[in-house]
């Protein structure tokens, strides 16, 4: 099931120094495995918290003119849900595996700056406890949505604390992910080893050069336009009050600025990490190496250039630019798609988990770039902008990418970090449980949307004729509750009863495959020579027979 | 160990590839025949002439992303059960190792550089028709949104229409005439949305903006604040009636107040 050929050991397994497993030595840790892995269930553990409070929110619009949560509740409920899979979920787990596999594939034994690297998870924590500690406050959390439009989100209109804590431990995460971004950035560029060139890294690490560079011009802005929202809040400025003279829209601007790279941010990891899952299940080399490079740094270059399509309904929006270079973008993504399946043709493909959820997750993402393609024409916009229609499109797009290639990437790599294989079977309930779940959910939302109903309504009309989408919808909701249930029972029997993983369970092609699992503390003890963009291939398959 | 394998394999692929291309084009010449035929499935019908501009690139664009998402669906289908491991295959041999083909890659750039290009063109003529302005509208209302909800305010006949309590106000439009809509919000950012009409525009404080509506058919419809505007965001509901311009002359030297003639 897990072995494929007999091939040859990289390296003798050297006995090596075991992780130091007290309290202390985790928190105080800079070994960017131990803090990867801290990224890593920290996030998942927001995750969680995230995915109670939607549960709740599709309760809630089990029926129309349901009382389960009053108007605050459900407006507090929703903001931190959209906040915390935004910032607390998805950006955080994409930066703990670049923070875990960045290291081992370029051959590296740590991150740059390893104490700063720590400082950075620290910031992502207590940023995100602040966050949610909102819920503690007399006037609740914040309430404003996850986007927190100007003027509503200032004093005046949302007075509570709840929202100064917002503002504060969003800023904290913000400031997390720009010195995650440098700290990605100098080692991608200064601790490669020998002979691994710029075009020999694996795709995830070029995909995380890219969205560290993203996150290094998006997030200042962000974080910028949270200390204006601030200053408004409580210095008196009237930055972003009309009443004054300010500028709404200069808020809605600033914050599309970053967070439509920030979109890329989230997706450009999970991309990568499919990357990697395609050609070792397949027993190919990645199609279209450079292509999908080139790919890669377009949609980056596109992704700064698109921010006002979040509103082209304010008129005033000059259209056909922000429409024509969203329109673009499909043309990149469209040829990452065609490097994927070109990777499998002609492959020798085993439908292993870590497979079968990147399967899901191109079968899924497709429509969510369909819908995106349509949301990126104005005349179209005008018609289901802020409605249901936006809400399946981006959960197409984000949980397609966060979700189905975050499982694929924990089944892949798992072993590697705890050296214990999960169980392919319940992998494998987990994938299609979700997969029926995750459609059910949110395919009819595209309906429920074209029918008029508004996003982000604690209630609505029967006269609308969205009930019974609705209730598919929470159904289904349930189920993607009920699809996490093999997973902790996979962790816990793994836990219980261990399947030993060894060094390279899947055949793997790419360096974090040639050291053991989990990696010693300084990662390798020696290098495979890397000649290629999957040294340990080569290894196995000395060039001269491999070629064709 | 022989070196024959993946020679030997290395031309199924480029043959099979022929054979699914034959197969994804003859599909998409069907479909491109039957297109005019198929009814826009998940179209909303468009009440007003501005929308049956979005109406019709609606059903275009679902069509052109079905066939997209039919090619590429079938694609993904195709390799998963052409080229998954054999049982019983040779276990040493490798597949073909093959990491570029420069014409194909080519060919699945520029086709979607195509199909936007069209999609951008479409988009931007029918957006041109529906944000037009005419010079003489026939009627003229000034909307202001707020926390929560709207009024509309008609400066011919001095009549207004504002939120009362939970009863939804309306906004009364005459047939085939063309309404300009001035429109502005004295609080929070709000929109204007009729499902009916496939048109929102958002209405920001400071930013007033302007657009016409022409409605086609009469009735009453529906109408939602969309954009997020606080606690009372889901009841900021208001209706649109559209009548005859008689009924709407009646309506008008009515002072506002009760249906127009007849029952409506």
């Amino acid at each position: 099931m897990t072995t494929v050929a007999d091939p040859p050991r990289p390296r003798p397994p050297a006995p090596h120094p075991q992780h130091r497993q007290g309290l202390l030595d985790w928190l105080t840790s800079t070994d960017h495995k131990v803090i990867g892995k801290g990224y890593i269930y920290t996030s998942f553990v927001f995750f969680l918290v995230g995915g109670i409070m939607a549960e709740l929110l599709r309760t809630q619009l089990t029926s129309p003119h349901n009382t389960l949560l009053s108007a605050e509740q459900y407006d507090q409920v929703f903001t931190i849900h959209g906040t915390i899979m935004m910032f607390l979920f998805a950006t955080p787990l994409a930066f703990g595996l670049g923070n875990y596999f960045v290291p081992l594939m370029i051959g590296a034994p740590d991150m740059s700056f390893p104490r700063m690297n720590a400082l950075s998870y620290w910031m992502y924590l207590f940023g995100g406890i602040t966050v949610v500690s909102g819920f503690l406050t007399a006037g609740g959390a914040a309430d404003f949505t996850w986007i927190a439009y100007a003027p509503l989100s200032n004093a005046v209109h949302s007075p509570g604390s709840g929202a100064d804590l917002w503002i504060i431990g969003i800023g904290l995460t913000g400031i997390s992910t720009v010195l995650s971004g440098v700290n990605l950035i100098t080692t991608i560029f200064t601790l490669r080893a020998p002979g691994m060139t710029m075009f020999r890294m694996p795709i995830f690490v070029w995909n995380m050069l890219v969205t560290s560079t993203l996150a290094i011009m998006a997030f200042p802005v962000f974080t910028s336009a949270l200390v204006l929202l601030f200053c408004d809040r409580h210095l008196g400025t009237h930055i972003f009050d009309a009443s004054h003279g300010g500028l709404p829209i200069l808020w809605q601007n600033l914050f599309w600025f970053f967070g439509h790279p920030e979109v890329y941010i989230i997706v450009l990891p999970f991309f990568g990490v499919a990357t990697q899952i395609f050609p070792v299940f397949s027993r190919r080399p990645v199609f279209g190496y450079k292509t999908l490079v080139l790919a890669t740094l377009t949609i980056g270059g596109l992704s700064v250039g698109v921010w006002a399509h979040h509103f082209f309904t304010y008129g005033g929006v000059l259209l056909p630019y922000f429409s024509a270079m969203s329109l673009l973008i499909a043309v990149p993504t469209g040829i990452k798609f065609f490097n994927w399946i070109g990777t499998m043709w002609g492959g020798q493909l085993r439908f292993d988990t870590p497979m079968l959820w990147s399967i899901g997750f191109m079968v899924v993402f497709l429509l969510g770039g369909i819908s995106g393609v349509i949301l990126a024409m104005p005349a179209l916009n005008f018609d289901v902008h802020d409605t249901y229609f936006v809400v399946a499109h981006f959960h197409y797009v984000l949980f397609a990418s966060t979700v189905f290639v975050g499982a694929a990437a924990a089944y892949y790599w798992y072993p590697k970090m705890t050296g214990r294989m999960l169980r392919e079977r319940w992998g494998k309930v987990h994938f299609w449980l979700t997969m029926i779940g995750f459609n059910l959910t949110f395919f009819p939302q595209h309906e429920i949307g074209l029918r008029g109903m508004p996003r982000r309504v604690a209630t609505y009309s029967s006269s609308l004729h969205v009930t019974f989408l609705n209730r598919l919808s929470t159904a289904g909701a349930y189920l993607l509750a009920v699809s996490l249930l093999p997973f902790f029972w996979n962790l816990w029997i793994s836990w219980r009863d261990p399947i030993p993983a060894g060094d390279d369970p899947w055949d793997g092609q790419t360096l974090e495959w040639a050291t053991s699992s989990p990696p010693p503390p300084h990662n390798f003890t020696s290098l495979p020579p890397i000649r290629s963009d999957r040294p340990l291939w080569d290894l196995k398959h000395p060039p001269a027979r491999a070629t064709s | 160990m022989p070196t024959t394998g993946p020679t030997k394999t290395g031309g199924v692929p480029v043959r099979s590839a022929r054979v699914v291309l034959q197969g994804l084009a003859g599909l998409a010449a069907v479909t491109l025949l039957t297109g005019c035929h198929v009814p826009g499935f998940a179209v909303p019908h468009a009440a007003d002439t501005q929308g049956q501009q979005a109406a019709r690139l609606w059903h275009w664009t679902e069509f052109a992303a079905l066939t997209v998402g039919v090619i590429v669906w079938g694609l993904i289908a195709y390799v998963v059960l052409r080229y998954r491991k054999r049982r019983h295959g040779p276990a040493d041999e490798l597949p073909s190792q093959r990491a570029y083909n420069v014409p194909i890659e080519v060919v699945y750039t520029v086709i979607p550089v195509l199909i936007i290009a069209a999609l951008f063109t479409f988009t931007t003529m029918a957006q041109r028709k529906i944000d037009a302005v005419i010079k003489d509208p026939a009627v003229t209302v000034n909307v202001t949104a707020f926390q929560w909800g709207w009024r509309f305010s008609y400066p011919v006949g001095n009549v207004t229409t504002i939120t009362d309590g939970n009863t939804p106000p309306e906004l009364v439009m005459p047939v085939d005439e063309t309404m300009r809509i001035n429109l502005t919000a004295t609080d929070v950012v709000h929109a204007f949305y009729v499902p009916a009409f496939l048109f929102q525009r958002a209405a920001v404080p400071g930013s007033p903006t302007t657009f016409d509506l022409t409605p086609t058919e009469l009735g009453t419809f529906a109408g939602h604040c969309a954009t997020f505007c606080g606690i009372g965001h889901a009841g900021m509901l208001f209706t649109v009636r559209v009548v005859t311009p008689d009924q709407f002359a009646q309506w008008l030297a009515a002072g506002g107040d009760g249906p127009p003639s007849g029952s409506g």
